[in-house]
């Protein structure tokens, strides 16, 4: 069914959403001839499944996805959403949804419905779908043998309402299968009759009926407004839909709004994942709705988060309060479409205030503002990173500390107890605290529980009783080893190859105190700060993940000969997993030199619109360089600007 | 040294509000033989350290500390305090990790007469 907004045609013609504009909206997957099931139904997939009819546990007669073909993508999304819409218990709906292709293609003889009451009753009951295909093949089967010929009797279509199941064959098929009336299935005595209600609506289903018809007939008008091959969503100009207005569903506002709200929660309830329902569904259009404030249509933003392209020409929007409810959301919106609503003539700075709210927002009716690299740019300064990230500062002296670091964080993933013997002695310390804080990637999955740690945790800012701070300060190799004995598993990445996860720092400490006391002047040690990650698997709630982790350690020179060092502190503060800067990697743009920003931004903008560069500079530093806001300055400015604002042709 | 938590929670708390409000006050607690590290770059003795501390091209106010810890390491303090920074006016907070080596000088009474930062390393982990 084609939305049939008045200005349709100039509408498509340059539509936005997709570049393939299908003749009609019904769900529809491409193929050459127009093929038809028996029944009239839409055939999803052309293989001819009605030979595997008979054990078929697919009762409502739709075919399967071939998982071939060249249109598979498309396809399988068409066919997703199409199964979805048909999932209720209605044939009701399928018919619907065959309807358009009845009323072009040659009409297909209708079906004999039966009505069948038992299978509630029967042992069946009890089978994963209740029964229903048990049944059917059994009717089948039973039919079969029943008849004379040789012929198979086939079950076109079946639904189940309430206690009756409904299945729809051909007149012969029909007239076989009342013969089963009476017979035992499962225990129970079958009773078949002919249903005289043409697609049966169901009687005892656990909506109302007027619910359950009401969802189906909106299912079918979503259905229809459903083009597979350009992902678009059209629910344009709804209030002059023919059906929609027939169901009286844009009587009113109040009305108006129930409907949009009651056909966002079906779409939300046709997808089993958000990732289903994004790769279904990227452009959606909300032309000619007359909406004034988005708040009418504000599910869309809750109900299609990663939408890339909308259309919201032909409204009432007359400023930007009106869309300010949809602030924030759409993270994903790279296209937008608002010509034809009143805030154009009336909010110079729409636009550029639009590019403001919607991050990732390039076009604006059909006007590229600005490049999805010039997003990444504005996206990597928006970034914080006033301080270059130039690497270590990593003075070892003998390679002791780089030693110690290779063999320290492999030893803690796999034998915590050989390390706490080989390193820590009686004199050792160790603590940890847990930054619940810290800064993270908004995006990013919710931080690992802090449950292991959380009871050893020494912060000093929040554990202020001294019990509680020596509780929580390790003593002693033996000490520390139990209570890493119980901490999470870890393994952290292997520093040769992954050196780009840490940063470490490492400083010579002179005159330690010897604790022999032979020397006087005391020993030389390490003070080294590790920066890195590790994996986590935590084998009290089976969780696992990553974590961010500083370490800080105090070496000195090992007591006995056996050992070269010993740890006499280790600190360890851990936080939410956030990788850290690749310090390793030659620094490309950073620092960001302004100036030389600023020059390319010039050059870029006078290219564009072949100002001349001082007048793009002007342009730009009026805005506070922002490429996207001086292109839309300059095209509302464009026709005031003096000729010398251009480069002469030459 | 009786009650070191304590002790470095003084010291913290003095060394960061002197970070915020007067950096050129910290000469004192910097000697000859301190070093800094500061990102990757090295700095030894109290000069150079406060010639780089009171020359970033940035200005670093409200360190909110997240997480503090000390142990005596050696008779010093050795302290590890994670937190958030506020660059510039910048509204991006950036997470940094500090660790320092302080050593602590206290009067006949066991009064604190003094600290003096032996070692500081600084970092920022994003």
């Amino acid at each position: 069914m084609a939305p049939r907004g008045k200005n349709q045609p100039a509408r498509e013609a340059r539509n936005p959403l997709g570049t393939k504009s299908s003749s009609r909206g019904g769900i529809q997957k491409r193929r050459g001839p127009t093929k038809t099931d028996n029944d009239g139904d839409l055939d999803m997939d052309a293989p001819s499944k009605r030979l595997n009819r008979g054990s078929t546990n697919e009762p409502s007669g739709r075919g399967r996805p071939s998982g071939r073909g060249p249109s598979r993508g498309a396809a399988k999304v068409a066919q997703i959403v199409m199964k979805q819409l048909g999932s209720g218990n209605s044939s009701d709906l399928s018919a619907r949804i065959s309807r358009p292709t009845r009323s072009r293609g040659g009409f297909i003889e209708g079906l004999t419905w039966l009505r069948i009451h038992g299978l509630k009753q029967s042992k069946a009951a009890s089978n994963p779908d209740g029964g229903l295909s048990d049944l059917l093949s059994f009717m089948e089967r039973k039919a079969s043998s029943l008849s004379t010929g040789r012929r198979r009797h086939t079950i076109r279509k079946s639904h189940r309402a309430g206690d009756y199941v409904f299945i729809g064959a051909n007149k012969e098929d029909a007239d076989e299968f009342l013969k089963i009336n009476a017979l035992t299935f499962a225990g129970t005595k079958l009773e078949v009759v002919e249903s005289n209600e043409d697609f049966a609506p169901p009687k005892k289903a656990t909506e109302s009926p007027e619910t359950a018809e009401l969802r189906s007939k909106l299912q079918a008008i979503l259905s229809q407004r459903y083009i597979g091959d350009n992902k678009l969503l059209k629910l344009d100009a709804l209030a002059s839909d023919a059906e929609l207005v027939t169901l009286g569903m844009f009587e009113t506002r109040e009305r108006a709004l129930k409907t949009f709200k009651g056909l966002m929660a079906i779409c939300d309830g046709l997808f089993k994942t958000p990732q289903e329902k994004k790769d279904a569904i990227e452009s959606i259009s909300l032309a000619n709705n007359s909406i004034d404030d988005v708040i009418q249509v504000e599910s869309v933003a809750s109900s299609f988060p990663q939408l890339k392209n909308l259309d919201m020409s032909g409204n009432q929007i007359s400023n930007m309060e009106g869309l300010k409810r949809w602030k924030g959301k759409f993270k994903e919106l790279e296209t937008l479409y608002t010509t034809g609503n009143p805030i154009e003539g009336a909010d110079a700075n729409f636009q550029a205030t639009l590019l403001e709210w919607f991050p990732k927002l390039r076009i604006i009716n059909g006007i590229e503002l600005r490049t999805a690299q010039q997003i990444a740019e504005q996206e990597a300064a928006r970034q914080p990173k006033p301080i270059p990230q130039s690497g270590p500062d990593f003075r070892d002296v003998n390679g002791i500390g780089e030693q110690f670091l290779l063999d320290f964080f492999a030893a803690y993933d796999s034998n915590r107890e050989a390390l706490t013997s080989r390193l820590y002695d009686a004199g050792s310390q160790f603590s940890l605290a847990v930054d619940a804080v810290s800064v993270r990637d908004p995006n990013a999955p919710p931080p690992l529980p802090w449950a292991a740690y959380i009871k050893s945790s020494r912060n000093l800012q929040k554990i202020t009783t001294l019990h509680a701070r020596s509780q929580r300060l390790f003593k002693g190799a033996n000490a520390i080893y139990n209570l890493w004995r119980d901490l999470p598993m870890t393994k952290h990445p292997n520093m040769k190859d992954e050196l780009s996860k840490y940063i470490m720092d490492c400083h010579p400490l002179p005159g330690l105190a010897d604790p022999t006391g032979q020397s006087q002047l005391g020993v030389d040690g390490l003070i080294i700060a590790v920066h890195g990650e590790f994996e986590e698997y935590d084998q009290k709630s089976g969780l696992t993940g990553k974590r961010s982790f500083s370490r800080t350690f105090v070496l000195a020179p090992g007591l006995s000969g056996s050992a070269q060092i010993r740890v006499v502190s280790d600190m360890l503060s851990l936080r939410a997993y956030s990788p850290l800067p690749n310090v390793f990697v030659a620094p490309s743009s950073a620092p960001a030199d302004t100036a030389n920003q600023h020059q390319a931004m010039i050059a870029e903008l006078s290219k564009q619109t072949g100002m001349v560069p001082q007048y793009s500079e002007m342009c730009l530093s009026q805005v506070e360089w922002d490429f996207g806001k001086a292109l839309v300055i300059f095209n509302e400015k464009k026709s005031q600007l003096p000729p010398e604002a251009f480069a002469s042709a030459t | 040294m009786a009650n070191v938590e304590e002790i470095a929670k003084q010291f913290v708390n003095g060394f960061f509000t002197g970070m915020s409000t007067n950096i050129a006050g910290l000469a004192a607690v910097y000697t000859p033989q301190s070093v800094l590290t500061f990102e990757s770059q090295k700095f030894e003795g109290a000069n150079a350290i406060l010639e780089k501390l009171t020359s970033l091209p940035f200005k670093m106010s409200g360190h909110q500390l997240s997480t503090l810890d000390a142990q005596l390491a050696d008779n010093d303090l050795l302290i590890l305090v994670t937190g958030k920074l506020k660059v510039d006016e910048d509204e991006n907070l950036i997470n940094f990790v500090q660790n320092f080596k302080v050593s602590v000088s206290q009067g006949p009474g066991g009064e604190i007469t003094g600290f003096l930062v032996k070692n500081d390393i600084f970092k920022l982990v994003y």
